[in-house]
């Protein structure tokens, strides 16, 4: 129970969630235990190595996504207001229009 | 926060995931982009969640795994995980990864690369809390003696 305690404390510390009062006792425990210093050290040397792993997108990807699908909003903005004003404006005035070319004939 | 705002704060991290699990660019940049298309979609709900960027990674893992079935894709192992131009520092890391299946392995990473709690990561992966847990402690009880092997 202990040991999973301390693998607990460790894992807060390197994610910086610890309480102020598990700091002190991170802090207590550094000081007095040699196994937690040890679990420490490990635990500290593997974030270490498994940060190197994060990685940013190269620029031209990471505009090109976002042009992308900010370019798919503006399609779906035009697409919306034709179906919300012009397509009612066509389905009235299409018909007369074509009445009109036919007379007109 | 706004589209922009969302996307200058998490574009990094979906990628960054992304890359962690495929070894295909134009497949990452291809599910990076569907990702921020339903975030986009579903900017609104942004507001009402406890962690952006938890709700962002489950929208990734979420068109990840969709991608995978639907191509017949499979995750590619973990020692190919890391791309093919591999530094001195890329082939510890491969080193550590390879010990782990897939699930340990990206719990791994949201623990130590993300700081996610199991909690999120259990949201993230669709999986119990439980499971998180214990595969947890397990991979780090198997890397910690990995490295302590190493170091010896």
């Amino acid at each position: 129970m202990r040991e999973d305690y301390d693998h607990e404390l460790a894992l807060a510390y390197i994610q910086g969630r610890l309480t102020q009062e598990e700091k002190r006792e991170v802090f207590h425990l550094l000081m007095e235990d040699p196994g937690f210093r040890e679990l420490m050290q490990l635990e500290l040397r593997l974030a270490k190595m498994l940060t190197a792993v994060k990685a940013s997108p190269p620029q031209t990807v990471a505009a090109r996504v976002y042009f992308n699908v900010t370019a798919s909003k503006s399609e779906a903005f035009t697409t919306d207001l034709t179906k919300a004003i012009l397509a009612p404006i066509f389905k009235v005035s299409l018909p007369k229009l074509v009445s009109l070319c036919q007379k007109l004939r | 926060m706004s589209f922009d705002e969302v996307y200058a704060r998490y574009a990094d991290c979906v990628y960054s995931f992304l890359r962690f699990k495929l070894n295909d660019e134009y497949l990452i940049e291809e599910i990076m982009q569907e990702t921020f298309l339903a975030v986009y979609r579903s900017l609104d709900k942004c507001k009402n969640v406890q962690s952006a960027k938890a709700w962002i990674l489950t929208i990734a893992h979420h068109k990840l795994v969709d991608h995978l079935r639907r191509a017949k894709h499979k995750e590619v192992a973990l020692d190919q995980n890391i791309r093919v131009e591999e530094s001195p520092s890329d082939l510890t890391i491969k080193e550590i990864l390879s010990q782990l299946d897939a699930v340990s392995a990206t719990i791994i990473y949201g623990l130590y690369v993300e700081q996610f709690t199991c909690e999120e990561l259990a949201g993230i992966l669709g999986i119990p809390v439980g499971t998180v847990k214990s595969k947890a402690y397990t991979a780090r009880a198997r890397l910690r003696s990995w490295l302590k092997g190493v170091e010896q």
